[in-house]
């Protein structure tokens, strides 16, 4: 059969791939922390194509050249760079700014910096700590936080969001079961009552939301609802942060979604013009194949 | 499947959701202690497709399987309880709340038996009126301008003698002045309760620009709220009171309602090219023997 034929059908299956990673893209244009995600497409490995019948001197595989057969769309990869900030004067909503600098290395605008000797190092991204209803651990960006019937601060999907000390972030008074519903945060991440009193954990230390800094947050497997979790099979590092310097947190903030509508609509069109390409493609195989069928050799 | 159109198709409900809320407010702006509500997306769980071991090759970035995002919808819808502006309308029947408490209105109902009796309301809208209570030409009681009687600190409706001039002080105290005895002392005739609650979300909208306490949580009464002035008067620290002749506007910002609107109407615009482009991309593939 003609190779080409599966060449342009795989470039359909990665248009399409493409397309939905762009709408998916656009359909998350208000969701607070969303991270744009992109396609990459990668071509197929190569093939060395040799004549089939040798040459005079008795050889049986001249090669020709190399040839790829295809293209292919393998992976969604999120980029992690920061959404604009907006204020919303709430005071459960809670935006992150991060620019975590690693000493000796310089990144670029996408977040990445190649050593001269081809080592890839990629910026390291904060996050808030969640934990699910199974006690599995989850990052976010997505601060716009509330209150559950406990007086915990949960997310818009209800999983409870841990404070420094690795426990559920309850703003609940243990002893008189008063909810402090006005609490500020300083700049130090330290949560405080109206008054000025710090909030505490049970050993006593001041209380604040439980920031993790990811080292290599391509790593991370994403979930939907604003979260991420580590693989298990590849962990990644991860430590907890101290809000000030590179990252902050700002109350009454939230991080919108980093999807630019403009580029998004321009990787759409291309998208499905690529596609459009890859169908006329097949189409003149197809008109290719009709002759070599039903006219070659009609007498 | 054509994710594409699933993407769209899913946030277009989304995006309606949030237009339907936008426009509740916008339609409140005028009503009296009205508070806004806010929708919020969230991206909907991603799926992810496993792929074989020979998939993870040098230079990928991402853990294998190939996660693809089923587009946006409301994850969650909050109340925002911060306070409008107080007008002044000089109607001594006019109150409103300075600071973070609502007034407890009681509306007929069912008890928890079934049987009839009344429910608890609370609201911020202080439109409040002297009724005539049937049977008893004698005392006036304060209800709200459907009826409902509000509710003093003894948990009874709050009378005051019939031709009185009535005072309410800023702790909810309500004096009623005897105008054809100068100089004689007024009749204390109750005090108007104050309850604030420990989280507004559990309250939801019962229409009437009252709220009721959401059944969902199951969470009593008792530990959801609190009495400010139990004792009659406000505890020092409280930062509440009520003024009288005053009314308190709907918290609805016109300017940022709007511009809400414009943002969600483009997003809705934008996600129904992309339902263009993926029936394009269907067609194409229908065509492909063309």
């Amino acid at each position: 059969m003609l190779r080409g034929l599966y060449t342009a059908a795989a470039g359909m299956i990665s248009e399409q791939r493409r397309h939905d990673a762009v709408t998916n893209n656009i359909a998350n244009l208000n969701t607070p922390g969303y991270k744009q995600i992109r396609t990459p497409e990668r071509s197929f490995a190569e093939l060395l194509i040799s004549r089939v019948r040798g040459t005079a001197e008795g050889k049986n595989a001249e090669p020709i050249g190399y040839l790829n057969t295809g293209v292919y769309a393998e992976e969604n990869v999120p980029v992690f760079r920061q959404g604009d900030l907006q204020e919303t004067s709430n005071p459960y909503d809670f935006a992150l700014v991060s620019d975590i600098q690693v000493e000796g290395v310089a990144f670029d605008a996408t977040g990445k910096s190649v050593a001269p000797t081809g080592e890839v190092t990629f910026q390291p991204q904060a996050f808030f700590t969640v934990v699910d209803g199974n006690g599995e651990r989850k990052y976010t960006r997505d601060g716009k936080f509330t209150l559950d019937s406990l007086g915990r601060m949960v997310t818009g999907g209800g999983d409870l969001v841990l404070g420094t000390d690795g426990q559920p972030l309850s703003l609940r008074d243990p002893l008189t079961g008063e909810i402090w519903n006005q609490v500020r945060i300083q700049d130090d991440g330290i949560l405080v009552r109206p008054g000025g009193q710090a909030l505490r954990d049970a050993a006593g230390q001041p209380l604040g939301l439980l920031i993790t800094r990811v080292d290599n947050p391509y790593k991370l497997v994403r979930e939907g609802n604003g979260l991420y979790r580590v693989n298990p099979d590849d962990p990644v590092n991860t430590a907890p942060v101290n809000p000030g310097g590179q990252v902050q947190i700002r109350q009454g903030y939230i991080e919108r979604s980093n999807v630019d509508p403009a580029q998004s609509m321009v990787d759409m069109t291309a998208a499905l013009r690529a596609y459009e390409a890859n169908q006329k493609v097949i189409q003149f195989y197809d008109k290719s194949l009709d002759k070599a069928v039903n006219e070659v050799g009609r007498v | 499947m054509n994710h594409s159109l699933i993407n769209s198709m899913v946030s277009l409900q989304g995006l309606q959701q949030k237009l339907d809320v936008i426009s509740n407010n916008i339609a409140n702006i005028n009503t009296t202690g009205f508070k806004r509500r806010e929708a919020s997306f969230q991206d909907i769980l991603t799926s992810i497709q496993r792929q074989p071991g020979g998939f993870q090759r040098q230079g990928r970035l991402t853990p294998p399987g190939l996660d693809t995002g089923w587009g946006a919808r409301i994850s969650q819808l909050q109340l925002r309880m911060d306070p409008g502006e107080l007008r002044e309308t000089g109607n001594p029947q006019d109150f409103a709340i300075d600071g973070d408490a609502l007034f407890e209105v009681a509306v007929p109902g069912t008890d928890a038996s079934g049987n009839p009796g009344e429910e608890l309301r609370w609201t911020r809208d202080g439109s409040f009126q002297w009724s005539v209570i049937p049977g008893n030409p004698d005392r006036l009681e304060l209800t709200t301008k459907e009826g409902y009687p509000v509710r003093g600190v003894n948990d009874e409706p709050i009378t005051v003698p019939a031709g009185r001039r009535i005072q309410v002080r800023p702790d909810g105290t309500v004096l009623a002045y005897d105008d054809s005895a100068p100089g004689s002392a007024p009749e204390v005739s109750g005090h108007i309760k104050l309850v604030r609650f420990f989280n507004p979300q559990l309250l939801e909208q019962a229409g009437s620009n009252l709220f009721r306490l959401t059944g969902r949580t199951g969470i009593p009464l008792n530990q959801a709220s609190t009495i400010l002035n139990a004792g009659g008067v406000p505890e020092p620290g409280q930062n509440v009171e009520i003024k009288q002749g005053y009314l308190e506007q709907s918290n609805v910002n016109l300017a940022d309602e709007m511009s809400d609107l414009l943002v969600v109407q483009r997003a809705y615009q934008l996600n129904s090219r992309a339902i263009q482009s993926s029936d394009t991309m269907m067609e194409l593939a229908n065509n492909l023997r063309g």
